[in-house]
């Protein structure tokens, strides 16, 4: 029976020397998803993904790819190939040869036939007519299409991506995430990608898990990381940032009233948490998710409101950022869209201010 | 007008050296080349420099040089120095390797350093070692007798020779071998086994076209020496195991022109191949080493 995972990792461990570089992860890879391990570096990500390759053997664990055991296989053995952080082309060889590295080692390839499949290649990574120069006479995006190219003529399962995108610019580093995002839908293979850009995930994965010394922090959909952060980590590292530390007063269901440092009431959303009264807890509000107002607001919409002191105003063009600090102290972003010329006008530097938010947008966790 | 003064003054140290060790020289002894020797080592005058150049005199030594005589000389020198390259090259490869590669990056040093060790020694009294080693009561004949075998004529015969100066070479093969491996851009050999390559695969896809630079740097470093030795074959060759080097030294007072002009024979082979090895690196736009 066919699994519906392309790639399953049950309990991976490596170790170098005192540092756990991956401390017991598991994680599933849906077939034909753009997946993406995330995190700073160091946090193992690069590590996993070359187990995932072979290339590095792990202390514990299974990696487990379509459904078949490859743990104890070697590198040039397993279904899957690896575009590397940076490219590791054969700079003896041409384009062409480079692409057709591999081709001799995979099954089914004849002597007479590999011309028409590096030609099909260049073709698709868009490098047609390359094919006879030398790596070293390429720009380096085109040395990220011959990676591609060489990897993906082998027809892999899952293609692996070690921060393929880092050493482009940021115009090509755009363009090829949606590139690389349309080729992995146009392809339906599944496809690895490690990155320590959040933006970048967020732009190309189906699902990502963030990563954190070692460990997997979350592995959700990536607009569910990004609105629900399931640790402060995650919630800091998605750029949300702002926590306000509370003490749970009641719990209704889902629903849970928190009394905030700062000296307000507000009840918000968390499903399936089990809270009780008196708990030490957190809540998170992403910066584009806080509105700043000069008054406190009437009281027509659901909404929690604190008084703020307006501490720096970052202005960015399409938008200002504002440093404030509410009462207890808390230091948070507010992120206001420019939609009118005199946005912003009405709050000055060290004045008063009110920062408003709807409770929905509010993410509980343990303090 | 003056930095291109001063730039020519700088150079100046660089073009003495050069010129008073190597280009004079070189001009003196091609200039013998084309004379004729004179009674007890000296050189017969030139009284009329047009008549002589005239007469095709002057090309008498090189005449002399390609002599059907000499031909089994050359040959042997030849052969001797491509056989000697090619076991330096087959010994010193997987030496190179070990060093840069598979040990521990700790003892590297310390690797290295017996490699060159043997420099510490000269160069005669080494081979004079060898010539313990290989006489008949030698020991390794000595050894044999213990059980009962032997003794073999090692001393004086062609293999001798080889063992003399693929031992005394083979530093300078491994030498640059390794700095070519230790260079190498080990990630290269991960994304051949990526794309399915096998040890064996990478090492002649990969690791060999990587390194080509240094067993090219290893195989001119060994050959050119070699194809050039006296000592060794002398010490270790005996009467038969003559080469173009032992030619060129034998006698070479008695007889100046003729022994320049087959130096200068031996050294334009040897140059024609360091012109290949330049024409190379071109090619691979790299500098030597």
């Amino acid at each position: 029976m066919e699994t519906p995972y392309s790639i399953r990792v049950v309990d991976a461990a490596k170790r170098f020397g005192d540092v756990a570089a991956v401390d017991h992860v598991s994680l599933d890879i849906r077939r034909g998803e753009f997946f993406s391990l995330l995190g700073p570096s160091g946090c193992g990500k690069t590590t996993l993904l070359r187990m995932i390759a072979g290339l590095e053997q792990g202390d514990g664990g299974n990696i487990v790819i379509d459904g078949a055991d490859v743990t104890e296989l070697p590198a040039h053995r397993r279904p899957v190939n690896l575009v590397f952080q940076h490219y590791a082309l054969f700079p003896h060889l041409t384009v062409e040869k480079n692409v057709a590295f591999g081709l001799r080692y995979r099954n089914g390839v004849e002597k007479g036939q590999w011309r028409d499949k590096v030609a099909a290649a260049l073709d698709l990574v868009r490098l047609s007519g390359l094919g006879h120069r030398r790596p070293d006479e390429l720009s380096g995006g085109q040395k990220q299409r011959v990676a591609l190219a060489r990897a993906l003529v082998l027809d892999p399962r899952v293609l692996l991506l070690d921060e393929p995108l880092g050493a482009l610019d940021q115009k090509l580093r755009k363009e090829m995430q949606v590139e690389l995002k349309q080729l992995q839908r146009r392809l339906g293979i599944t496809f690895v990608f490690v990155t320590h850009d959040q933006e970048e995930a967020l732009t190309m994965s189906d699902r990502l898990a963030v990563m954190n010394g070692g460990k997997v922090e979350q592995m959700d959909a990536a607009s569910t990381v990004f609105e629900q952060p399931a640790t402060a980590f995650v919630a800091e590292f998605m750029g949300a940032g702002n926590f306000f530390t509370a003490n749970v007063q009641s719990v209704d269901g889902a629903i849970v009233t928190v009394a905030s440092a700062a000296g307000f009431e507000t009840a918000l959303l968390a499903p399936g948490a089990t809270y009780r009264a008196g708990d030490a807890v957190r809540f998170v509000v992403r910066p584009e998710k806080l509105e700043m107002w000069p008054t406190l607001p009437g009281p027509a919409e659901a909404r929690a409101c604190m008084e703020v002191t307006v501490e720096e105003r970052i202005y960015q063009g399409v938008a200002t950022v504002w440093n404030v600090r509410n009462r207890a102290g808390e230091r948070m972003n507010v992120y206001q869209q420019n939609v009118v010329r005199t946005a912003g006008e009405e709050f000055v530097v060290m004045g008063k201010a009110w920062v408003c938010w709807d409770p929905r947008h509010a993410v509980l966790m343990r303090g | 007008m003056k930095r291109r003064a001063t730039h020519l003054l700088q150079l100046l140290p660089t073009w003495l050296v050069l010129g008073v060790f190597f280009l004079a020289p070189i001009g003196i002894m091609f200039g013998i080349s084309f004379r004729e020797k004179g009674p007890a080592g000296t050189l017969k005058p030139v009284d009329d420099v047009k008549a002589y150049v005239a007469s095709g005199k002057f090309l008498n030594n090189y005449r002399e040089s390609l002599d059907p005589s000499y031909g089994g000389v050359y040959w042997r020198s030849l052969w001797v120095a491509v056989v000697t390259t090619v076991v330096c090259l087959v010994i010193g490869y997987p030496v190179a390797y070990y060093i840069a590669i598979v040990a521990n990056p700790a003892r590297k040093n310390l690797l290295l350093a017996m490699v060159a060790i043997p420099f510490w020694t000269s160069f005669l009294i080494r081979m004079g070692a060898w010539k313990l080693i290989l006489g008949t009561a030698g020991v390794l004949n000595t050894f044999l007798a213990i059980f009962h075998a032997g003794p073999l004529d090692l001393l004086y015969t062609p293999g001798a020779v080889l063992t003399g100066l693929v031992y005394g070479e083979l530093p300078f093969m491994i030498l640059p071998l390794y700095a070519s491996l230790e260079k190498m851009d080990r990630t290269l050999l991960e994304a051949a086994a990526d794309l399915g390559a096998g040890r064996a695969a990478r090492f002649w896809r990969v690791t060999v076209p990587q390194t080509m630079p240094g067993i090219v740097a290893g195989v001119v470093l060994v050959f050119i020496p070699a194809a050039g030795q006296f000592v060794v074959s002398d010490i270790l060759g005996g009467s038969k195991g003559a080469l173009v080097g032992n030619i060129i030294q034998e006698g070479f007072q008695r007889n100046k022109p003729l022994k320049s002009a087959i130096a200068f024979e031996l050294t334009a082979v040897v140059a024609a191949l360091l012109a290949m090895y330049a024409v190379y690196l071109r090619r691979r736009k790299e500098s030597p080493l």
